[in-house]
């Protein structure tokens, strides 16, 4: 058998060899018996030189064939075997990827303070800052500089909770304007976030204690116009662009003209509903303009400021928004019930 | 305040159906306005018939067969009503309708003859109390008409609220005036025509006013041969539609006067007053009267009452009283017509909890001007109806007359301020119809009514103006980007970091009563002479504002308990309340509650409970996270577990103060609230951690010398507190000390008992340069020797 017929032989023991490694350790031997310095390839090439000069490049030619053809079918067969290796590693390693994954535990805010965070944050986005007062309040500022008269029904102590001489619980949060404008000049632009309280008896819409954002706005030239505007734009940011407003005529003793803004009904959309007692509207917030008596009591000039105020329940919005039916259950602190918000 | 729409056409003509003058009552300030659903589906088959033969009863003397003409036949009724009379045209009930008295009407046979139907009185016909005689209609109707048409009982109702302002529209002919005022139409007031046919009013009574406080408008007129008797079915429907009940023509006029104009009257029978003497005057001490409600009533001196020099015999604005009333056998009636301070007729009324339609609208300010035209009108009503004289004049008791409030509006400033630019003219012509007095000019000049005592200056006259204008014309502007951001206190801005962080670890906010009871304060050892204690609290389970969170925390988590919670965690940030010198104080405090399974079960973990140092963690991470040093003790409040409550320390600059506490309640504490559970609760002061809350510290340089890292454990007596352990580790560390974490505590076989061993991973590093091992070997040597010699400490391991 010449070298040509070697080189042949081995190039086809060689084929079969590496087609049947079933490990990388496998690959790297047979690479060694034909590749490696003593491998058969190698040693062929060594022979070269004893053939005849006329054979010899010929031979020459095909050994260096054979042997680029060996190390490329054994690198092509390491990376099958590696392929296999990780393909079958992976399925080893594999995990239901259904199974839960490792939870936090997530609480729940109260929904209405939840809703007044959200409410304060659209007006002081709109200039309004932030401010907050105390809750035991003097009669004066509850009531006398708001412009109630002596007599008004809300200072009976049938309506409000009285707790030494001078000193009622607060009503609503409208006593912090009187505190505000006392101390500092026009123009004031704040909201007043905070419980009050009311000697109601607890029912589907009554509560002892709730929650109240007042507003205030006051500047050399504000109009009825701003206030339209203004509270337009919260209650459509509030309840939505769709949501169709009003504002109608109405009576508190602190603003002057007073106005009762209305939403279309959340529920039938203005068609008539138990939630809107078939009238198409739903009542959300209080308002006017500021009763010049009130900008007397703290010392401005009715004549050269103008302002506009506005009062809303906090409970009232959130039962709303959240379809809510009794506002009790806002305060019922039952995590079966906040979970759901 | 119920407006029957046919009624109101007496005094404004709409061309416009009920539904839409709703919209308009809503646009000019009612509120809740609508029309009321049909409210006599009870008359369905009741009709007109007109009586057309009267005959004996065969069988019984007090019974007549009688046969009406119902329009599309005649039908024989057997009545046993003393009036039926020939012509004259009754309610007839035709058999399947339900009677007022309860009675079903059906075809029988009475004493052998068949009645096909049954005539009917005002009871019957369920108008109102009168049994015997038959309900008189008005004989023109034809018969066969519904009885519900005839009566115009099915004209629709509007209901409304009245704002506590607008007592000028507590009456018909006020709304009327309003909706004349906003479709441009003309209000009709009905002239009284009285025929003055009596004798002088100074001859038959006298009034004087001892209190013009309570009384600054006293008027009367008296009528002589009355005749008292049910009012025609007409006027009776009529109050029916306006929600009152039918008594007598005499009262009935008055409460028709009340209802046309919001103002009451009341009628006394003028021969059981007195000589004919009103006398106006406070109630003495302890007098008392028996009202037509025959409740009797205690009065105080608050109290303004009409008397006769024998006693009391009406309390003013509000009720009369049984001795004096208007009934079958009056002659001589008079009627008051008068003008009562509100505030006083409010206080009486609420306090004998009396809700009479006089009382209300005298509550809310009646028109001190009407009082002779109220007056003159009933006078009226009644002589038309009855034929009665009516005296010759008037007393007019009235010593400081009211003038017209005269303001001036500016309409530049009144468009101003509506954010409008309504011309004056029109401005000029809104307030005439309403009944303004106008006089033009650079301000206008307005003159207002009486009635209108709620228009004081121009922010009223805008108002006014605004309303016919319409709410919905003026603009949507807004000026709010103009030199002023919106900014939160720091104290909002804190509290919403620490109730995000919060939630975010898995509590959930409660919001629990910002009052309890004594039970509540005592069973919780709140007591304290600082408690604020409301005067008029509803019930005594409310009657104390809270001093702490800790009451509410604990039954929110009971409640939750009960619920079949496993995992309940919850925190309140909210104020609690107490004296403080002559005022008062707020604090907003901080309580953490949690109770039951810290980890529930789950595939990838075991179950625990929270416990104590949950707790712990949470108070700890707050301070930590907003920067307030606080440091903890072993504590001894009464209702928590002796053993495991500790009290919080928060650590300022030069000093140190209690902040709060936390704990496991006691058991029998548990056991009282009806948990089955340990319930861990933290309470802190909230507004002390805010305010020492430190600003972000300033950058260290992170590029630093190596570290080197020791553990080191000690077994001590167990009596020996950690933090005792950790002060004497760090104070023997010096400055080199970076940190001391305990990752390791050990009770059990492999030492002494009576011991615990804890061990630390203590880290050191110097600023300023390399540390060498040999120098951390001697602090650490200097610290096992303190510990061994301050504890008894025996170290078990170093690393």
């Amino acid at each position: 058998m010449d070298l040509h017929d070697e080189a042949k032989a081995a190039q086809d023991a060689a084929r079969g060899e590496i087609q049947s490694c079933s490990s990388l350790e496998d690959v790297d031997a047979v690479r060694i018996k034909y590749l490696g310095r003593k491998g058969e390839i190698t040693f062929l090439l060594r022979k070269l030189g004893k053939v005849p000069p006329e054979q010899r490049k010929e031979v020459g030619g095909l050994l260096n064939e054979i042997k680029v053809e060996i190390g490329s079918l054994i690198e092509s067969r390491k990376q099958d075997l590696k392929q296999q290796k990780y393909a079958s590693g992976a399925s080893a390693e594999a995990l239901d990827v259904t199974l839960p994954g490792r939870t936090f535990k997530r609480g729940r805010f109260n929904p209405t303070l939840k809703m007044m965070d959200d409410l304060v944050q659209i007006f002081v986005g709109m200039g309004f800052s932030s401010v907050e007062g105390p809750e035991i309040e003097t009669e004066y500022n509850n009531f006398d500089a708001l412009n109630f008269p002596p007599w008004h029904p809300s200072r009976d102590d049938h309506d409000s909770f009285y707790v030494g001489d001078g000193y009622v619980l607060r009503t609503h949060t409208s006593p912090a304007q009187i505190r505000v404008m006392k101390s500092q000049p026009p123009p004031v632009r704040v909201v007043v976030p905070g419980r009050c309280h009311r000697r109601d008896t607890p029912d589907a819409s009554h509560l002892m204690s709730f929650y109240q954002i007042e507003g205030l706005y006051v500047d050399f030239d504000v109009s009825m116009a701003d206030l339209k505007g203004t509270l337009a734009a919260i209650a459509h940011e509030i309840f939505g662009e769709q949501t169709r407003i009003r504002f109608r005529p109405h009576y508190f003793p602190f603003t002057e003209p007073s106005t009762e803004l209305d939403i279309s009904c959340l529920v039938c959309e203005g068609k008539g509903c138990r939630l809107c007692k078939h009238s198409g509207w739903l009542e959300v917030l209080g308002c006017g303009m500021v009763h010049p008596n009130v900008f007397e009591h703290v010392g401005y000039d009715p004549r050269k400021v103008t302002g506009f105020a506005f009062g809303m329940g906090v409970e009232r919005i959130a039962t709303l928004k959240l379809g809510i039916g009794d506002i009790r259950l806002l305060y019922e602190n039952d995590i079966r019930l906040l979970s759901q918000f | 305040m119920r407006v029957p729409f046919g009624w109101l056409q007496d005094f404004v003509k709409l061309d416009v159906p009920p539904e839409e003058v709703c919209d308009y009552l809503v646009m000019l300030g009612f509120s809740d306005v609508r029309v009321l659903p049909g409210e006599w589906d009870c008359l369905e088959n009741f009709i007109t018939g007109r009586v057309i033969k009267v005959e004996p009863h065969p069988s019984d003397a007090n019974l007549k067969v009688v046969e009406v003409n119902v329009g599309y036949a005649s039908l024989v009724s057997v009545c046993g009503a003393p009036n039926v009379n020939l012509g004259e045209m009754y309610p007839v009930a035709m058999p399947g309708s339900k009677l007022g008295s309860g009675r079903v009407v059906e075809t029988a046979k009475i004493g052998g003859v068949e009645s096909q139907c049954i005539l009917c009185s005002g009871w019957e016909a369920w108008l109102d109390d009168e049994k015997d005689e038959l309900l008189k209609l008005d004989s023109h109707i034809a018969p066969g008409t519904k009885l519900i048409e005839s009566l115009r009982l099915n004209e629709s109702i509007i209901e409304m609220d009245v704002t506590p302002n607008r007592g000028d529209c507590l009456g018909l002919i006020g709304i009327a005036r309003e909706l004349a005022a906003v479709f441009g139409k003309e209000l009709i007031i009905p002239e009284p025509a009285v025929n003055e046919d009596g004798p002088r009013i100074g001859e038959l009574a006298s009034v004087e006013i001892e209190d013009t406080e309570g009384c600054p408008r006293y008027g009367a007129i008296v009528l002589g041969d009355v005749t008292v008797r049910g009012a025609p079915a007409e006027i009776r429907a009529r109050l029916r539609q306006a929600g009152l009940r039918p008594i007598n023509n005499v009262v009935d006029a008055a409460n028709i006067v009340l209802f046309e104009t919001g103002h009451p009257l009341h009628t006394f029978d003028l021969d059981r007053i007195k000589d004919g003497r009103i006398i106006v005057r406070r109630a003495k001490k302890g007098e008392t009267i028996t009202a037509i409600d025959d409740v009797e009533y205690r009065l105080v001196p608050d109290d303004v009452v009409i008397a006769d020099p024998d006693g009391v015999v009406a309390i003013a604005g509000v009720i009369g009283s049984r001795n004096s009333e208007v009934g079958p056998a009056t002659r001589r009636v008079l009627i008051e017509g008068a003008f009562f301070d509100h505030a006083f007729i409010w206080r009486t009324a609420k306090r004998l909890g009396i809700a009479s339609e006089a009382a209300y609208r005298f509550s809310r300010v009646v028109d001190v001007g009407a009082v002779l035209y109220v007056l003159a009108r009933t006078a009226s009503l009644i002589q038309l109806d009855t034929k009665c004289n009516v005296s010759s004049g008037m007393i007019d008791v009235y010593p400081n007359p009211v003038l017209p409030r005269h303001i001036l509006a500016n309409p530049k400033r009144v468009n101003r301020l509506l954010g409008t630019s309504i011309p004056e003219q029109e401005i000029l012509d809104y307030l005439e119809r309403l009944g303004f007095m106008v006089s033009p000019g650079k301000d206008l000049e307005v003159v207002v009514p009486t009635r209108r005592t709620d228009v004081e200056g121009e922010a009223d006259i805008a108002e006014e103006v605004g309303r016919l204008y319409g709410y919905d014309r003026i603009d949507l502007t807004s000026n709010h980007s103009r030199d002023s951001y919106g900014k939160y206190p720091d104290e909002t801005v804190i509290s919403r970091r620490v109730r995000d962080m919060l939630i975010g670890i898995g509590l959930n906010e409660a919001v629990t009563d910002a009052t309890m009871g004594p039970d509540r304060i005592e069973f919780f050892g709140l007591e304290s002479p600082e408690l604020v204690e409301i005067r008029n609290a509803v019930g005594v389970q409310n009657s104390i504002t809270r001093p702490s969170l800790l009451p509410g925390m604990a039954e929110v988590l009971v409640k939750n308990e009960r619920l079949g919670q496993e995992d309940v965690g919850f925190f309140e940030l909210g104020r609690t309340y107490s004296k403080k010198g002559e005022g008062f104080e707020e604090v907003a405090r901080l309580a953490v509650g949690i109770s039951g399974t810290s980890q529930p079960r789950a595939w990838h973990a075991k179950p625990r409970p929270f416990d104590f140092y949950d707790l712990k963690g949470i108070i700890e991470g707050v301070c930590e996270a907003l920067g307030a040093d606080i440091v903890f003790e072993p504590g001894s409040h009464e209702k928590f577990h002796a053993g495991r409550q500790a009290v919080v320390n928060l650590v300022k600059a030069d000093n140190s103060s209690v902040i709060g506490y936390l704990g496991e309640l006691a058991p029998d504490v548990c056991e009282v609230l009806g948990s089955k559970r340990r319930l861990y609760i933290a309470e802190i002061d909230f507004k002390q951690v805010r305010e020492a809350v430190r600003g972000a510290g300033r950058y260290r340089s992170l590029d630093r010398y190596p570290a080197v890292k020791r553990d080191l454990a000690v077994t001590i007596p167990k009596k020996i507190l950690e933090s005792q352990v950790r002060s004497v580790i760090l104070s023997n560390g010096g400055s080199l000390v970076e940190s001391v974490k305990l990752f390791d505590v050990y009770e059990g076989e492999q030492i002494p008992s009576g011991t615990k061993s804890l061990a630390y991973a203590i880290v050191f590093r110097s600023s300023e340069r390399t540390l060498t091992e040999a120098e951390i070997d001697s602090l650490q040597k200097d610290m096992e020797k303190a510990l061994e010699s301050d504890f008894g400490g025996k170290l078990r391991m170093k690393s």
